[in-house]
């Protein structure tokens, strides 16, 4: 028997708002639905299977590709859609041949169980058969021209399908497939504990709660303090940031949510946040809260690189202004050195610098600020890699802050701040909020952009 | 944003902030409770024309509530919308504001209980 899966648009368009990768591979309990259907079909004895769609599908051919992971031959194709489904079946005629067909036709969840054996529901029936729902059905063809005479399929066939005609639809269904069905599928991950699934390279903290039934994918971080379940779906390359709790949710895919937050019957997909109990949805555009986790390949020795040239460009066109305005306040006899002691990371390794002290009362001292030359001393530690150009706060060797960078392991300072580049004012939390995200979330190109903007608001601010 | 400030008959200074209350839009704010709190620690915010609000207003809201606190006052929220009132449940800071569902609700529970408004 071979399967013919048909996917409209019309069907599964209103997913594309809020997804955007083709609606057939929204994960329902990090499955994407797609997967049910070739599930389904690899249980009632198909070997070939065709996806045909009327929207190009090319994530679909890049996930499925020649089916050989599922031990299956899958192929695709299109169709116009003003397409009947006579009219798909008549241009799939040489994939069907002769032989029997089971067409799922349409946007719907099938509720189904791996341990059954759907080889038989057809067989002795000598009409086409069907099982349907709102938005779709499954029909079973002995050949193609049985499709003239279609009957329900028997009351006690072992499976059902589910309309998905919303997000809450797709919700209920991954909190029922958690709650109760987690057995009927098979699920990506293993289980570790009785309900409790985990993808590859999950990094639980300590103190983290999980609460079964739960389902988390690949390459995710749950950070400390974090509860989770029960009753919770966490999609691959997510992270929930510290003290977070997430109770009867979807976190869909790349998503980051931030600390301290609390998420009960909500969907979050990036910065979009779906509640199901008031029945409407917020876009975020509060990256330390919400925010999309952008996947890519590290390249710290690239960085590092960059960090290096760009210090020492830095460092080359200051140095002409440093000397001539360095010597220019020595014989007006202001000026001072102080050996200054920073800490490198978190683990508590320092270096000394000495710096110029300056207030910034004279013309000199003012340009000395505004042309940031106040920091031509720090540009050698950059260069070596001891700091970056950009990155957190300076923060001096002293208990208080010791203390601060004890929880802070990504703590990575640098010449210049992050929170410098938002301009928020010194000591307030917005500045610990700022450093912390742009840790997570830096990349070159953002660097180069902020350092760009704290050089010129210097120049400007200081006049 | 055009911050609308009265005096409500009850004598209780009621804000009203529309649009959003986000970013570089959270200084004006700022800037407006505070005088406003120096004079009368106990005070509304009408919040039936905010329709957004971010961790950054929510930290101006809460710097608010901390000055009014201090001078043994409060600061009370009223007529969320519901994406503002999601917002606020999600960060938990629904837990941290008294809120209220009309800015007459608002004003009448300063009155129902021991805080006493100006000058405080």
């Amino acid at each position: 028997m071979k399967a013919l899966i048909i996917l409209r648009e019309k069907d599964c368009g209103w997913l594309r708002e809020i997804y955007s990768a083709h609606p057939s591979m929204f994960p329902v309990c990090n499955k994407p639905l797609l997967e049910y259907f070739i599930d389904f079909a690899i249980l009632n004895g198909c070997s070939d299977v065709r996806v045909v769609f009327d929207e190009p599908g090319a994530e679909i051919e890049r996930y499925f590709n020649t089916g050989s992971r599922w031990g299956i031959c899958m192929s695709y194709g299109s169709f116009k859609k003003s397409d009947t489904i006579d009219h798909i079946i008549e241009k799939n005629s040489r994939f069907s041949q002769n032989s029997s067909l089971l067409i799922l036709d349409g946007f719907f969840f099938i509720h189904y169980d791996k341990r059954i054996n759907y080889g038989n529901w057809h067989t002795s029936s000598k009409s086409s058969l069907s099982v349907t729902c709102q938005s779709g059905s499954i029909l079973f063809a002995g050949n193609k021209n049985c499709l003239r005479n279609i009957s329900s399929a028997p009351p006690q066939v072992e499976f059902a399908l589910s309309p998905l005609e919303s997000l809450d639809d797709i919700y209920q269904i991954a909190m029922q497939v958690l709650a109760a069905e987690q057995h009927h599928y098979v699920l990506p991950g293993y289980g570790v504990e009785k309900g409790i699934i985990l993808g590859r390279n999950v990094e639980i903290d300590r103190d983290v709660t999980v609460n079964e039934p739960v389902i988390v994918g690949d390459n995710v971080r749950l950070s400390s303090g974090a509860v989770i379940g029960p009753l919770a779906v966490i999609g691959s390359n997510v992270i929930i940031d510290k003290g977070t709790h997430v109770q009867e949710s979807v976190v869909v895919e790349e998503s980051y949510l931030g600390s301290d937050l609390t998420l009960k019957r909500k969907v979050v997909n990036a910065n979009r946040i779906f509640s199901f109990r008031e029945e409407h949805s917020m876009v975020s555009e509060d990256p330390f809260l919400f925010s999309s986790v952008k996947t890519h390949i590290p390249l710290p020795t690239l960085r590092r690189l960059v960090n290096s040239l760009a210090a020492l460009l830095l460092a080359i066109l200051m140095c002409i202004p440093f000397l001539f305005i360095t010597s220019w306040m020595k014989l007006r006899g202001n000026v001072t050195f102080r050996r200054v002691t920073y800490f490198t990371n978190n683990q508590r390794e320092t270096f000394h610098v000495s710096e110029v002290v300056n207030e910034g009362k004279s013309l000199a001292e003012k340009a000395f600020v505004s042309l940031s030359l106040h920091r031509f001393t720090l540009m050698f530690q950059a260069i070596q890699g001891k700091i970056l150009l950009i990155g957190n706060r300076l923060l001096e060797v002293s208990k208080k802050n010791r203390k601060q960078l004890g929880d802070f392991e990504e703590y990575y300072p640098g010449v210049f701040g992050y929170s410098e580049a938002d301009d928020f004012p010194e000591e307030i939390l917005e500045v610990e909020v700022s450093e912390r995200y742009y840790t997570v979330h830096r990349n070159i190109l953002q660097d180069g952009r902020m350092l760009l903007k704290i050089l010129y608001s210097s120049l400007v601010t200081s006049r | 944003m055009n911050i609308q400030h009265e005096l409500h008959p009850n004598g209780i200074p009621v804000i009203q902030i529309p649009g959003r209350l986000a970013g570089q839009e959270t200084r004006k704010i700022r800037e407006k409770l505070q005088p406003i709190i120096n004079v009368s620690s106990a005070l509304v915010i009408d919040c039936s024309k905010l329709e957004y609000i971010d961790s950054s207003g929510l930290g101006v809201l809460l710097e608010g509530l901390k000055l009014a606190i201090s001078r043994n006052g409060d600061l009370r929220l009223a007529g969320l919308l519901a994406k503002v009132q999601m917002m606020l449940e999600i960060t938990r800071a629904d837990k941290i504001f008294k809120i209220y569902p009309t800015v007459e609700e608002a004003v009448a529970s300063f009155n129902s209980n021991t805080l006493q408004s100006g000058g405080m």
